[in-house]
């Protein structure tokens, strides 16, 4: 069984932009996410830190340093503020050593406890290592979007994988 | 005999998709719920009038329904669109639809190089058929998406097709 690092977890600050910004930029993170160049990054990673204002937004550290973020993105209307949508990214020196398992599972909690939300969701490109898990953690998938992406002129799917609690 | 028309949108057009909203038989196949809510999206909508990327549909010159297209702002998904529709309930069953999505799917190809157009669409909603008949192919379903006032969910349904 893989052993998890130490790690610690707390919420977010607007100032962990700056590692957002720098993981996304680190081309074997950034082939996992829809933006690519800077002012793409600059604009989505701006929207995603936004939510910790709401502490919808968790960091995972190691001795102090942010190693990973995992952040609800709650919904503006009422009738879909029982669900939410969630991304996690984990700095490409601290994969596979169970930090975005961890960050998984304290936003399930944060989405189930804090904010009495009902299901969540995530999605992801085709291959990407986060759907095993998901699978895991007992998620299931409910869509697969044929092209979702083109880079490299390839063609990725899109798959979508809920929670319902 | 009865001429349906299809026309780049005008900003001002805003004012059908905020009164066509409003009506409950209508708003309950979108996401919204109030006002508020009914404006944001309203306006968000109409923002890609500036591009050419909205389309209204004139039936014996009236306007009776609007659809648009949702650029992605990102170069990894510029080849594909979400799409979204509304018509006047009284224009509905005439054909206006139908217009409205192969005239967006035309100016989709050609003018912005789409090549796979998507939409979202609640489960039992009457127009999911129409989305079949041109072409759009269900590619999943996110079940309790919606939960109305009442309690009761709806699955959001998926659909997509290619250009």
């Amino acid at each position: 069984m893989k052993e998890t690092i130490d790690h610690d977890i707390r919420y977010s600050y607007l100032s962990d932009e700056k590692f957002l910004i720098q993981w996304m930029s680190d081309k074997e993170i950034n082939k996992w996410f829809v933006v690519k160049t800077e002012s793409e990054i600059k604009s989505f990673v701006s929207n995603w830190i936004g939510f910790s204002k709401f502490k919808a937004s968790l960091t995972a550290t190691i001795n102090g340093i942010p190693c990973g973020i995992g952040t609800l993105f709650l919904m503006p209307y009422k009738k879909i503020a029982h669900q939410c949508f969630f991304q996690v990214v984990v700095d490409r020196k601290h994969q596979s050593k169970g930090i975005g398992k961890s960050l998984i599972k304290n936003l399930i909690n944060l989405s189930k406890n804090y904010f009495k939300h009902e299901l969540i969701y995530a999605d992801f490109f085709s291959k990407c290592l986060i759907e095993k898990i998901l699978i895991d953690l007992g998620f299931e998938k409910f869509a697969q979007q044929e092209g979702y992406v083109f880079e490299n002129n390839t063609y990725k799917d899109r798959i979508c994988y809920g929670l319902i609690f | 005999m009865s001429k349906i028309e299809i026309k780049k949108s005008v900003q001002e057009d805003i004012k059908y998709i905020r009164e066509w909203l409003k009506d409950p038989g209508t708003l309950q196949w979108y996401p919204m719920s109030n006002d508020r809510e009914i404006e944001d999206a309203a306006l968000f909508w109409m923002s890609f009038v500036k591009i050419g990327a909205v389309l209204t549909a004139y039936y014996n010159n009236e306007v009776a329904g609007i659809i648009n297209l949702y650029i992605q702002p990102y170069q990894k998904l510029a080849h594909q669109c979400l799409m979204a529709i509304i018509v006047k309930s009284e224009f509905r069953g005439k054909g206006i639809g139908a217009k409205l999505i192969q005239e967006l799917g035309k100016l989709a190809k050609e003018k912005f190089n789409i090549k796979f157009l998507h939409l979202e669409v609640y489960e039992n909603n009457p127009a999911i058929r129409l989305y079949e008949r041109q072409g759009f192919v269900r590619y999943g379903e996110h079940k309790h998406f919606i939960k109305n006032p009442d309690g009761s969910y709806l699955s959001k349904i998926f659909m997509q097709k290619k250009l």
